[in-house]
């Protein structure tokens, strides 16, 4: 079971959210059942354990505001990017992740749990209503963390992100904090199914980014700012980019680019 | 099928005004037919080529619309061009006949000189004598041909999709319908309007998408060489233009000039349009507020023989071209696949008026006209979920920076709003580290030198980190084409 999160675009606000073949929820609750929190400080426990484990270090954790709506965009190598930036932060983190999680036993009971927010990558109108609960999320004030390239990428180059990413900022006017993560696609490369108990990882919180010049109602402002915020990620992770999306693996019979060698 | 070039229901209507005076749609049409009788006298036959050397004036129009009326293609050159310029294109042209205007005995005779054409097959046309040019033989009014309409009708020098300035052939077919287009579209186009043709008619737009669908509709075309503000609002007024076509920097001059009378000047005109180059939203702005106007801005290209896609208020999409117009089919393309909605992708067209190819260019024809009709444009747009297009710039312009994409269209427009700078042309120039840096020309309101970090400044406001220019040189003068187009290439 590998994780992926997605931020697919979706920018057509007035559309509907019909004709999703999976079972996606309109919108979360952030009310917590009991369960839910001792699953959240269990896992928490464990990514406290192993990260001392990758040697973790966080830079710039001032850059992260404490209060108030903020949109963290991550570059994504690894499975474990996502505990690292729901467990590792210094305020609670809804992370966007692949609908396909809903349909495996374990991670369906886990990943709503956890504050995850399922996106459906098989098109843009079944992707809305999970850009619209990521609204939800900013609009009650809290922090949602998105991989704006959609998936892992496989060879460690940074891709293009998903305009998904403006369509929130622009929405909510929340701040993006972009973050960069390094080492974890070391620890845990995309295929492996366990991570390795030892690592050297990081993660780079830059400044948050204010999008006021932008005029959303110029479609090019949602591609620029998208590319924007995949720059300033590109100067945390150290990653080169490459100006297309990344193949995703799923179960919509997209063709999984070849992992590389080990 | 006979192709009817000019409107001829109402002959006494003035079809051409210029400093000189009127003349009506009845004696065009005679000029037309005697001219025409004369390219027949000197041999030309149907697919021959004509050139028609000359500026915006009644000579220039009646031997334009002559070639095509004996089923020859019109080759339209400006008697402003440099004359090597002159001298290459006729030479690649190797035309049957030239048709010199009024002013160019100097230019044919070096032309001449220069053994690009025989002095035999120079003449002035009807109704426009020179004494220092021959006329075409005096011989019988050529009568009414029938000429098929996929045969080529005019060629045009345009900037060109691929590499260097190239020659597009365009069929009849090809002019016709893009004419339609703009006939159609908007306010419309008829009988009784009046055309401002301030644009060289050796451009598509002038040509194609202002002189020739006037006159097919029997419209009256004012027309104005050289282009100057405080004479066009002059002329806007004594004529009560209806239809006013510049490009961006016409407008520019326009919404700035004359005083206070400038606003009367403007109240006849009901359709202001714009195209050929990036439209300044402030310049949208400065139009209306002065003249209480909306200026369309349009889309197009030589090689679709005029405007495809027209956004008719351009302040209501600020930075947009409008959605393609009804009869144009339009893909963003990129790696061969459509992207996906509100990426950036190549503009490819395919409609009735995509020209027919490249004047003896088999390898740049086949790179811009691929399989089943489409039209490579170079041209990369982003489309809204209406299908409004907003371009982004050229392809071939594209500057690579750490692997990042830098439109130069995107940076010139912001330093142009710099209070300093008069205008930019923004290039990439290679690096060690980035692959790829931008680099601006400027130059500067004054045409004095200006604080360099205040650019930069006034950059890193508007534009992200990577886009910023890592360097500013000041120039006195920047490489622009006669529509104000930028040639980078000259720069590189």
């Amino acid at each position: 079971m590998l994780q992926d999160a997605a931020a697919r675009p979706a920018e057509s606000v007035g559309s509907d959210t019909a004709n999703s073949s999976r079972s996606v929820p309109a919108a979360i609750t952030l009310t917590e059942r009991p369960v839910n929190r001792v699953t959240y400080a269990g896992l928490r426990l464990l990514t406290g354990a192993l990260a001392k484990g990758w040697q973790l270090t966080v830079e710039g954790m001032d850059n992260l505001p404490t209060t108030g709506p903020a949109i963290l965009a991550a570059n994504h190598v690894s499975f474990i990017d996502s505990p690292l930036l729901m467990f590792e932060l210094r305020r609670r983190v809804w992370l966007m992740g692949k609908a396909e999680y809903l349909e495996t036993r374990l991670t369906k009971a886990l990943f709503p749990a956890l504050g995850m927010i399922p996106v459906d990558r098989g098109g843009r109108k079944a992707a809305l209503a999970a850009m619209r609960s990521g609204l939800g999320v900013l609009e009650a004030g809290e922090c949602l963390g998105i991989f704006p390239e959609g998936t892992r990428s496989r060879d460690g180059m940074l891709y293009r992100g998903h305009t998904g990413l403006a369509w929130l900022a622009f929405k909510s006017g929340a701040p993006i904090v972009p973050v960069g993560i390094t080492g974890t696609g070391e620890v845990q490369p995309p295929g492996s199914r366990l991570p390795k108990l030892r690592g050297d990882c990081g993660l780079k919180i830059g400044e948050p980014l204010e999008f006021h010049r932008y005029r959303p109602k110029d479609r090019r402002a949602y591609r620029n700012l998208t590319d924007d915020v995949m720059f300033e990620i590109a100067q945390l992770s150290g990653q080169r980019y490459v100006d297309r999306y990344a193949e995703t693996t799923s179960s919509n019979g997209i063709v999984p680019t070849p992992r590389p060698p080990d | 099928m006979r192709n009817e070039l000019i409107a001829t229901h109402s002959p006494t209507a003035a079809a051409l005004i210029e400093p000189g005076g009127a003349v009506s749609y009845g004696e065009l049409a005679d000029h037309v037919a005697r001219t025409a009788g004369g390219l027949l006298a000197a041999g030309v036959t149907v697919g021959d080529r004509v050139v028609v050397l000359g500026v915006n004036d009644t000579a220039f129009v009646t031997g334009l619309l002559a070639a095509q009326a004996v089923g020859a293609v019109a080759c339209p050159i400006t008697s402003r061009d440099p004359q090597p310029v002159i001298n290459e294109r006729i030479e690649a042209l190797s035309p049957r006949a030239l048709i010199a205007g009024p002013s160019t005995a100097e230019r044919v005779a070096e032309a001449v000189a220069a053994d690009v054409i025989d002095r035999s097959a120079v003449g002035t046309a009807a109704g426009s004598p020179s004494s220092e040019l021959p006329p075409l033989p005096d011989v019988e009014p050529a009568p009414p041909l029938d000429i098929d309409g996929s045969q080529a009708g005019a060629i045009l020098h345009t900037s060109g999709i691929v590499g260097a300035p190239r020659a597009a052939v365009l069929t009849l077919d090809n002019l016709v319908l893009a004419q339609q287009r703009i006939i159609r579209v908007g306010p419309g186009l008829a009988a009784g309007d009046v055309t401002l043709a301030a644009l060289p008619l050796t451009h598509v737009l002038g040509l194609n998408m202002c002189l020739l669908p006037s006159l097919r509709v029997g419209a009256t075309v004012v027309l104005q060489a050289p282009w100057e503000a405080e004479a066009a609002l002059e002329l806007i007024a004594r004529h009560q233009v209806t239809h006013v076509v510049g490009v961006p920097p016409m407008w520019d001059a326009l919404a700035s000039a004359g005083g206070h009378g400038a606003e009367d000047a403007m109240r006849s005109v009901t359709f202001a349009r714009t195209g050929a180059s990036t439209l300044n939203p402030a310049i949208a702005d400065a139009v209306h507020e002065r003249f209480g106007l909306e200026l369309a801005q349009g889309y197009g290209l030589t090689e679709t023989a005029g405007t495809v896609a027209l956004e008719l208020a351009a302040r209501r999409h600020p930075g947009s071209v409008g959605r393609p117009l009804d009869d144009v089919e339009l893909r963003l393309v990129e790696d061969g696949l459509e992207v996906e909605q509100g990426d950036r992708g190549e503009v490819w067209i395919r409609t009735g008026s995509v020209f027919h190819g490249y004047l003896d260019d088999a390898a740049a024809t086949a790179e811009v006209l691929i399989s089943d009709g489409w039209c490579r444009t170079g041209d990369v747009a982003i489309q809204d979920d209406d299908g409004t297009l907003y371009l982004v710039g050229r392809s071939k312009d594209l500057i690579n920076v750490s692997g990042f994409n830098v439109f130069p269209a995107e940076v010139e427009a912001v330093i142009e709003t710099h209070g300093d700078v008069e205008s930019a042309v923004v290039i990439g120039e290679p690096d060690e580290v980035a692959g790829e840096r931008v680099v601006a020309y400027v130059t500067t309101v004054g045409g004095g030198d200006v604080d360099r970090q205040s650019i930069v400044d006034h950059c890193r406001q508007r534009l992200s980190r990577y886009k910023i220019p890592t360097s500013i040189h000041v120039v006195d003068r920047l490489p622009l084409t006669a529509t104000g187009k930028r040639v980078r290439s000259q720069l590189r």
